[in-house]
């Protein structure tokens, strides 16, 4: 008889206990995953912030969340299981009766972009095995990783050292805010110019010197191509997000000395094949602006980068140009030419591999020493 | 190097509970042959030892490549010393046997041996199943019935085999259960060292919880045995009860019919005794009884459980007031936990009303004439169909708002156009038509569409 009673007991007990932990192991289970910023800049280590917050009497002996997420959010280490592009985060928890558990994992964003949790899969189990419980969890969390800015002047050279005498913009008219100094009156000098305690003091007619100033102004123009032919896809992709980097930190320049800065490129920040091209603005909150347009730029360019400059070249009309480029032809060459010879001044940053005898004598260049082939080699 | 690793551990559990499923075919084995009850627990013994050996020769095998010299002499040393111990106690236990007998005791030695050896190679949760414990049962049951057969049986000692039995049980409810999580673990091929090890304990916790309610329950079978009678009889009295008033109320009808009938007059009579009176009242008692607590039973599991959870906060808070405070829980190379209570979820917190009650909201409100007022009201009650849905919709919250976070879960053309004509008949103070309910009508079917695939989940 006792057997009896032990085998109906043990039926019921292993019976009522996976009936209750199928019914209601994740039932008032509250299950939250955000990132703790929306905003950090490549390089930076955000947090991850998990909570689980379990509202019943039933524990749950065991959970597992796996996340999906981007590769470039780099946490969990070992733990994490990366793919092509994906990276796959058990998480296991344990959570008592009434309690809340909040896991803080520490990601470092390795990549700029605008990136998010794809999917959260819950699972959970009895205490027996004799069910395994799953329910997908949802998170609207994104992040916008921003381009890291890189020292400019430490990372590139300029493989053509020019010598002698240097042309220099000047405009025809001063600037009547910006004092220079005073100097002696000359024919020509109109009188509201005369400084009239220097010529007391030096009993001579004296004027003030004025500066000779114009407005500065700055475009940005990225190839979002690693080399001339190359169709939507980009090769080289290492030399471009580095490009973007370049970009970022030629923006962050300009926040110092309130120079008005635009972007042009030949990407898009949608799935469309629109260029991307923005205000000109100066100032710390159209930069960060701009350095959020970079790091939305999809990993594809829009146009060919000779093509998109010469339907830009109307469009660039600034004191000063920036290109940006992996790679550079003869003609990307020509244009900055026009451009020099109209009065712009243009600097060219290479972030690709590039040949000492392909770089134009004539213009401004700057390459990375590492990437630079020289006769020598490697300068 | 840890000698007793967790595995090893939970495979010896599992060899206990193997070991503790062949006792019954001991037991019959050792009656059959006519041996005491001491006899047979030394013969118990003696399979142990030589499943014991043949698990530890196959381990050392298995080991000769990698291990040391010593450690391979030492083995067998050991094995060959347990042999000894084994022939010298079947010396002792069966000078007196028939030949065949003798042979067939060698022979289970020798199975038990090989057996042994194999479960080397097996995964810890495949040595031990609940088919093993079931045939344990078996053979228990059968045991019993050859005491029922031959009362000479009857000096076969039950409450070893329970004991036994019940170890059995206990080994089997372990290696599954930490069968379980590895195999949830290397399912999708993740590391076990990424297990925190304060999981194993928890539901090892757990689970002797499962056990102990088992075990009570077993030691309180008497009383609960008694209280099932109780019940039992209750339930009859008041069947019987139903029964005699179903059997009076068509009495009523049948005296008028059929005047001759002997049987109906009978019940009536039977109905009409001096205990009738209390029969009734009981019987009322215990309908109106049984219609409160139906009608509270919400109330009454909500107040029982709110009492628990009280006296649970209290022990948490007597245990420990530190607990109270939220507290570092595990941490990791990769992350850090943060451990704190939470109360229950009311249900004023989550839903402010039952789906039971927007649901009798809903159809009255399909009943309502199409009025400003009342699209007004329609819209009322969206918002808290909304909140229901667990949308974080707030009081301080503007239309648009609601608009915005509803959103994501709703699909927005009946939401915006709703919401869009709400504010001009609430604010721009717009007569409404027709196509105004359209939407809103459109967007509470969703709603409540919404909340029954939520039921379902």
């Amino acid at each position: 008889m006792e057997f009896l009673v032990l085998i109906v007991l043990l039926v019921a007990v292993v019976g009522i206990e996976r009936l209750i932990f199928a019914r209601h192991s994740l039932t008032h289970l509250e299950y939250t995953c955000d990132f703790s910023t929306d905003e950090a800049t490549q390089g930076d280590t955000i947090s991850l912030i998990e909570v689980v917050s379990n509202h019943k009497w039933l524990p749950v002996p065991w959970l597992k969340s796996e996340i999906t997420t981007t590769k470039w959010l780099d946490f969990a280490g070992a733990q994490s299981i990366v793919t092509d592009q994906t990276r796959f985060v058990p998480s296991f928890f344990v959570v008592k009766s009434f309690q809340k558990v909040q896991r803080v994992w520490h990601v470092k964003c390795l990549k700029r972009g605008e990136f998010s949790i794809q999917r959260i899969s819950l699972v959970s189990t009895d205490l027996i095995g004799g069910s395994t419980l799953t329910r997908p969890a949802t998170s609207t969390s994104q992040i916008l990783i921003l381009p890291a800015s890189i020292d400019l002047a430490a990372n590139f050279i300029s493989p053509k050292y020019l010598s002698g005498d240097v042309l220099v913009r000047r405009n025809l008219i001063a600037d009547p805010f910006y004092l220079a100094g005073v100097r002696e009156y000359q024919p020509g000098d109109s009188m509201n110019k005369i400084h009239w305690s220097a010529t007391a003091k030096e009993g001579t007619l004296m004027v003030h010197r004025l500066e000779y100033t114009a407005d500065q102004s700055l475009t940005v123009v990225l190839n979002m191509q690693s080399r001339a032919y190359e169709n939507d896809g980009i090769i080289d992709l290492d030399r471009v997000e580095y490009a973007i980097c370049v970009c970022a930190s030629i923006f962050d320049q300009t926040v110092d000395e309130q120079i008005p800065v635009r972007l042009l490129a030949n990407g898009s920040t949608e799935a469309g094949r629109t260029s991307t091209a923005s205000g000109e603005y100066f100032g710390e909150h159209h930069v960060m602006e701009l350095k959020r347009i970079l790091a939305k730029l999809q990993q594809r360019s829009t146009d060919d980068f000779p093509t998109y400059l010469n339907d830009q070249f109307s469009a660039i009309q600034t004191s000063d140009t920036v290109i940006v480029t992996a790679y550079i032809n003869e003609e990307i060459a020509s244009f900055v030419r026009y451009k020099v010879q109209s009065g712009m001044k243009v600097k060219i940053f290479i972030t690709g591999r590039v040949n000492s005898t392909d770089i134009p004598d004539d213009l401004e260049v700057f390459c990375l020493p590492e990437l630079l082939d020289t006769e020598e080699g490697i300068a | 190097m840890k000698f007793m690793t967790l595995p090893r551990l939970f495979k010896l559990i599992a060899m206990i509970g193997v070991l503790c499923c062949c006792y019954p075919s001991v037991v019959a084995l050792s009656y059959l042959c006519g041996y005491s009850r001491g006899t047979c627990l030394l013969f118990f013994v003696v399979f142990c030892i030589v499943g014991a050996i043949g698990y530890g020769v196959q381990m050392m095998l298995n080991r000769l490549q990698t291990a040391q010299k010593i450690t391979i002499v030492q083995s067998r040393l050991c094995s060959i010393v347990g042999l000894f111990v084994v022939l010298m106690l079947t010396a002792v236990l069966l000078p007196t046997c028939l030949l065949a007998f003798r042979v067939f005791y060698l022979l289970i030695l020798a199975a038990i041996f090989v057996l042994s050896g194999n479960l080397v190679l097996k995964h810890y949760f495949d040595v031990l199943g609940w088919t093993a414990v079931a045939a344990s049962f078996g053979g228990n049951l059968a045991i019993c019935l050859l005491m029922l057969k031959y009362p000479s049986a009857s000096n076969i000692e039950q409450d070893t085999q329970l004991v036994l039995l019940f170890v059995a049980i206990a080994c089997c409810l372990v290696t599954n259960n930490q069968g379980n999580i590895d195999y949830l673990m290397n399912r999708r091929k993740h590391d076990l060292s990424h297990l925190p090890q304060h999981i194993r304990y928890y539901n090892l916790l757990l689970l002797s919880g499962v056990f102990g309610i088992l075990v009570l329950l077993f030691a309180l079978r008497q009383p609960l045995a008694w209280l099932i009678l109780r019940v039992k009889d209750l339930l009859m009295y008041v069947l019987r009860l139903l029964i005699q008033l179903f059997l009076w109320f068509i009495s009523l009808f049948a005296s008028n019919v059929v005047e001759d009938s002997v049987e109906a007059e009978q019940s009536v009579m039977d109905l009409g005794t001096s205990d009738s009176g209390n029969t009734y009242h009981n019987l009322i008692f215990i309908v109106i009884l049984v219609v409160i607590l139906f009608l509270l039973r919400k109330k009454i599991i909500g107040a029982i459980s709110g009492l628990f959870k009280k006296i649970y906060f209290l022990i948490r808070d007597w245990l420990g007031s530190s607990k109270l405070i939220p507290h570092h829980g595990m941490q990791s190379e990769y992350y850090q936990d943060h451990i704190e209570l939470v109360e229950g979820l009311t249900k004023s917190r989550k839903t402010g009303q039952s789906r039971r009650q927007l649901m009798r909201q809903y159809k009255q409100y399909q009943k309502l004439p199409k009025t400003a007022e009342n699209f007004r009201a329609g819209y009322k009650l969206a918002v808290q169909w909304m909140t229901f849905l667990s949308i974080p919709v707030e009081p301080c919250d503007t239309t648009m708002e609601i608009c915005s976070k509803a959103n994501d879960a709703l699909s927005g053309q009946h939401l915006t156009q709703t919401t869009t004509n709400y504010n001009e008949i609430r604010y721009g103070l717009q007569q409404c038509d027709q196509n105004d309910f359209f939407s809103l009508d459109k967007l509470l079917e969703e709603l409540v569409n919404l909340s029954a695939k939520k039921r379902k989940n």
